[in-house]
């Protein structure tokens, strides 16, 4: 595993150097953001760990170019600085954020857990495969900007729905979603203001992100899409009720975000999809059956999109294991297990006997289904 | 019929009646001067109407009184000389004497009621009854004082008549004072009618009262037309120009006292006014002679030192005024330096009884009229205790504020080293547990002999070396062990002048390290220009301390600091990772320690450079200038350090701020 640490603190980064000396892994410690591209040219890195401010380029500029040049590497920050701006900035490019100081041996696990989710991810294929698709879903920037303000808490409800409403396609399309019968029940909400009310801020940011990432994907009265839209506003809204408040936030955009993939399928290889279409089980696992047709499963399609969109590994996690049982029987109650769950509800499929014994999951789910 | 006195006829039946005749022109003279006398009486009354005093009353009572029983005299001499009887006739000088007094006393009496402002029924009928007396009685007096050689009777019914009509005009009078009284505008023609009546009262009294008289004389006595002397025109005229002159005289006295009334009256409501201002002025205000000595203090002004305002007067300033505290009176005592003071604002402590102190500022002025050989000054003191707590809590809020902006900065400054300092301290854990692990395998080597040893042994201990990477770690033990203790400097240093630089000095001074105080703001601003420029300080050996407030100095630097940082970047711009320079110089100039502080910033134009004290006045966007650092670093130096500020800038080549403040 290539990594490389960029910082102008040499301190810092001798203490690195000395920390991770018993790793294994292929490090390169930069002093600034010119040099660590100059050296990305020969040294492909997995993972782009940087400082934010510091002379010259800072770490979100950095970053910046590195998604654009380099964008399979998993962007991290690690910063010293509370600096709101640079923070909202780096939250378009970077997947995860860390405030110095930083046990690095959460940082060493972390950097495991995510290169694990990527075993599974041939980045370079798929990026073959998409590079000539012109309609990607597109990224959900007002997600991430809200996000990354939500996260800062100098933000109010009214912030949120004037940023919302700055732009009149995406608020009828958040309108049009938060309507729809997963979310709203009762009467229609015909303002963001309402919507923020009725949902509460995080519902409303979940919301804008799929209204953000389906809006270039053309008519979503197409019935392809909106199956594959109402499947995860269902599969969230079914998750966000077996999650406990944690992570229920997470949990629904899990269900959300699990099936992003498959709308990509048609424009991959559209005389493969009335085979597809017809032997395809909703809710099963049809990744066997996608390679086959399209060289690539959905579940990849979309952790990759996620991944270029900087979200956190920890939901691209949740993403490749929704099928994954063998890993997901050892897992505890988390947002993976979740949305296999909700998953298969939704689609009325049988779960496996192996979760659904677990006294956590049955004792769950039966109060679930007493609500 | 009643027979008596002169009424008594019969006895009379076998005498002669005469006839008398009047001079027209002196019979309206006659009235002409019971009419002026009663407009007398009525200005009289006025004046006793606006009498304050009871002494002023009864001397306008008194006096009214003689003016018109004077003036009801007047009339009936005057009358009398108009009146002509074929015979010889004098006066008798004791009787006509008498008869100027009974008119005094009635209308004293009548006056004595009219002055009250009663006018009741009753009143009215008593009045009118005294005033018909007065009259009457005055007549008939002076009828007595008649010697001829002729016996005079009286005709009774026309006597009463003459009574009745007194009686009665005096009423009309009376009625008429009234409606003149209750009339708000006492003009001079408002008195007029009732003037009239009155004279009418007195006149038609006089000569109903004589149509009532009967002269009889003997048959034998030679009846010789008289016709009025030169003598007795002249006289009745005389009489007449007495009484004008007294009249007008009355009405003279009566105008100028109203007028002085009314100017007293209009000093009194001034004074009132006046003293009601300053009793309830918000500041204190308090008249000293020139020696110092309290003359007089308002309310606020006791209250605001906590004295009895009685006790207050006759202490001296200074009891009242810390004047170690003003800088020119330090030496002298204030009085003496007083005319210097005059028109300035002091800013000092004021003392209360109980010799608590307090902040006030105090303003001077002298007086222009002395009194009593004394000048004596004006002293407005305003107690500042809560604008003084304000700007405390404004300073403060300003350093929190300042703080706060920092704290971002600061936060970095703290995060990096403990940042690696933890990282050293886990390397050092894992390599301490390599080199524990070797450290046991030679520690059994030395249970052995050398023979011992087998070569397998060292091989291990070769591979242990090779596997924990001992080079490595051998190498970087002591650079992580120097390295955690200079980040622990460092976050030392920083806390140290984080303390250093929020150090809180409510105003007060202290002796400052200016050196080590500039240093501490340099390194909790790091964050602030460490990415823009480098800069570099230098003092001169030895500098002495100075005596300064060190948090609003410290506050001042800070704000230079920046400013020279903004100014930079500003040239710069922010992406290129080229460094500007900051230069602190601190040098010893005569008795000033000298600051300078250089930047080869943006510069300014001379249009911005005049106005950058200027509260509010701030060119940068907003959030990030408030304008309000350097008015507040030229309120800090100027101000409160008595020093001075100043600047050079050019436009593109930098800025330079110089700082002077006073040794001692």
């Amino acid at each position: 595993m290539k990594i490389m640490f960029v910082d102008d603190d040499t301190s810092i980064l001798s203490a690195f150097k000395r920390a991770f000396y018993r790793s294994g892994w292929d490090i390169k410690y930069v002093k600034d953001g010119t040099e660590a591209l100059e050296l990305l040219e020969s040294f492909q890195a997995d993972f782009i760990i940087t400082d934010m401010k510091m002379p010259g380029m800072n770490g979100a500029e950095l970053l910046e170019q590195v998604s654009k040049l380099y964008p399979s590497a998993v962007r991290i920050v690690l910063s010293g600085h509370a600096d709101e701006d640079l923070s909202v900035r780096a939250s378009y490019v970077a997947h995860q954020w860390y405030d110095k100081p930083c046990n690095l041996e959460l940082l060493k696990s972390e950097i495991e857990l995510i290169n694990e989710v990527r075993a599974d991810l041939p980045y370079s294929k798929i990026q073959a495969l998409l590079g000539g698709i012109n309609s990607l879903p597109s990224i959900p920037k007002l997600f991430i900007k809200l996000k990354a303000m939500l996260h800062k808490q100098s933000i109010s409800m009214e912030d949120i729905s004037v940023e919302i409403s700055k732009n009149p396609s995406l608020t009828a399309k958040v309108l049009q979603v938060a309507n729809t019968s997963f979310f709203v029940t009762g009467a229609n909400v015909n303002k963001v203001e309402d919507a923020i009310i009725r949902l509460g801020t995080d519902v409303i940011c979940n919301i804008v992100a799929i209204s953000e990432m389906y809006s270039n994907m053309g008519d979503t009265s197409n019935t392809y899409i909106a199956e594959i839209l109402n499947r995860a506003l269902d599969t969230a809204n079914i998750a966000t009720h077996i999650a406990d408040k944690p992570i229920k936030d997470e949990a629904m955009l899990a269900g959300l975000l699990h099936n992003l993939g498959e709308l990509l399928l048609p424009e991959i290889s559209p005389e493969h999809m009335e085979g597809y279409l017809a032997k395809r089980i909703i809710g099963a696992d049809n990744s066997a059956l996608e390679t086959t047709l399209f060289q690539v499963d959905n579940i990849q399609i979309t952790s990759y999109l996620l991944h270029l969109w900087h979200f956190p590994y920890s939901l691209i996690r949740s993403i490749t294991l929704q099928n994954n049982l063998e890993k997901l029987i050892i897992e505890e109650l988390n947002c993976e297990v979740i949305l296999h769950l909700a998953k298969s509800l939704q689609s009325n499929q049988e779960l496996d006997e192996r979760l659904s014994n677990r006294k956590d999951i049955s004792i769950k789910l039966k109060s679930m289904m007493e609500q | 019929m009643l027979e008596f006195w002169r009424f008594n006829t019969t006895s009379l039946e076998n005498l002669q009646v005469i006839e008398g005749e009047y001079n027209f022109f002196v019979v309206i003279l006659s009235f002409l001067i019971s009419s002026f006398a009663a407009f007398a009486l009525l200005v009289v009354l006025e004046r006793a109407w606006q009498s304050q005093t009871s002494k002023t009353l009864l001397l306008w009572k008194i006096f009214g009184s003689i003016v018109f029983g004077l003036g009801v005299w007047a009339m009936h001499f005057t009358g009398m000389m108009a009146f002509i009887l074929p015979i010889p006739m004098s006066y008798d000088m004791g009787l006509t004497i008498l008869s100027v007094i009974t008119p005094m006393v009635g209308t004293f009496l009548a006056l004595g009621r009219l002055s009250e402002e009663k006018f009741s029924f009753l009143s009215i009928l008593l009045c009118s009854a005294y005033l018909a007396l007065a009259i009457g009685s005055m007549h008939y007096t002076g009828m007595e004082a008649m010697k001829m050689n002729a016996i005079m009777s009286y005709n009774l019914s026309l006597f009463i008549t003459s009574i009745a009509t007194a009686f009665i005009l005096a009423m009309i009078a009376i009625y008429s004072i009234k409606a003149f009284n209750s009339n708000v505008k006492h003009t001079l023609i408002a008195k007029i009618p009732s003037s009239i009546a009155m004279g009418a009262a007195v006149a038609g009294m006089h000569y109903i009262a004589m149509s009532a008289a009967n002269y009889h004389i003997d048959a034998h006595t030679a009846l010789k037309h008289q016709s009025m002397s030169d003598s007795a025109i002249a006289f009745s005229l005389a009489i007449a120009g007495i009484v004008f002159v007294i009249v007008a005289t009355t009405i003279l006295c009566a105008l100028i006292e109203d007028k002085l009334q009314q100017a007293e009256q209009k000093l009194e409501e001034n004074a009132i006014r006046e003293k009601d201002i300053l009793e309830h002025m918000a500041d204190g205000l308090l008249t000293m002679r020139s020696s110092g000595i309290v003359e007089s203090i308002n309310s606020a002004g006791a209250l605001m030192f906590g004295y009895p305002k009685e006790s207050i007067i006759g202490n001296n300033i200074e009891t009242l005024i810390d004047t170690d505290k003003v800088k020119d009176l330090k030496e002298a005592s204030l009085h003496e330096k007083l005319k210097e003071q005059l028109g300035k604002t002091l800013v000092t402590h004021g003392i209360k009884l109980d010799g608590s102190y307090f902040p006030v500022e105090i303003h001077f002025s002298k007086i222009l009229l002395t009194t009593k050989n004394h000048t004596i000054f004006n002293c407005v003191v305003r107690d500042i205790t809560e604008r003084v707590q304000l700007e405390q809590q404004l300073r403060q809020s300003q350093k929190l504020e300042s703080i706060g902006q920092l704290s971002a900065g600061i936060a970095h400054e703290i995060n990096t080293p403990a940042q690696y300092v933890s990282d050293n301290t886990m390397f050092l854990n894992t390599a301490f547990e390599s080199c524990l692990k070797i450290l046991r395998k030679t520690q059994a080597f030395l249970d052995k002999e050398p023979s011992e040893i087998s070569s397998s042994e060292l091989t291990e201990i070769n591979t242990l070396f090779k596997e924990n990477d001992m080079e490595f770690v051998i190498e970087e033990i002591p650079l992580a062990i120097t390295q955690s203790i200079d980040g622990l400097e460092r976050v030392k240093k920083i806390v140290g002048a984080m303390k250093s630089f929020s150090h809180s000095s409510p105003g007060e001074m202290s002796l400052v390290d200016i050196a080590e105080a500039i240093n501490s703001t340099i390194t909790v601003s790091r964050s602030e220009w460490r990415y823009i420029a480098e800069l570099t300080t230098s003092y001169t050996e030895n500098l002495p301390k100075i005596k300064c407030l060190r948090d609003e100095f410290n506050q001042v630097i800070l704000n230079c600091i920046v400013n020279a940082a903004h100014a930079i970047e500003a040239k710069n711009g922010q992406k290129s990772g080229e460094l500007g320079t900051i230069e602190i110089n601190v040098t010893q100039a005569d008795q000033n320690m000298e600051i300078l502080i250089c930047d080869n910033g943006i510069g300014m134009t001379s249009k911005v450079k005049s106005r950058i004290f200027d509260p509010f006045f701030t060119t940068k966007d907003v959030g990030k200038g408030t304008g309000q650092g350097l008015s507040m670093a030229y309120s800090v130096i100027v101000e409160k350090h008595n020093g001075k500020i100043e600047v050079e800038s050019e436009i593109n080549v930098g800025t330079q701020f110089k700082i002077s403040l006073p040794i001692s």
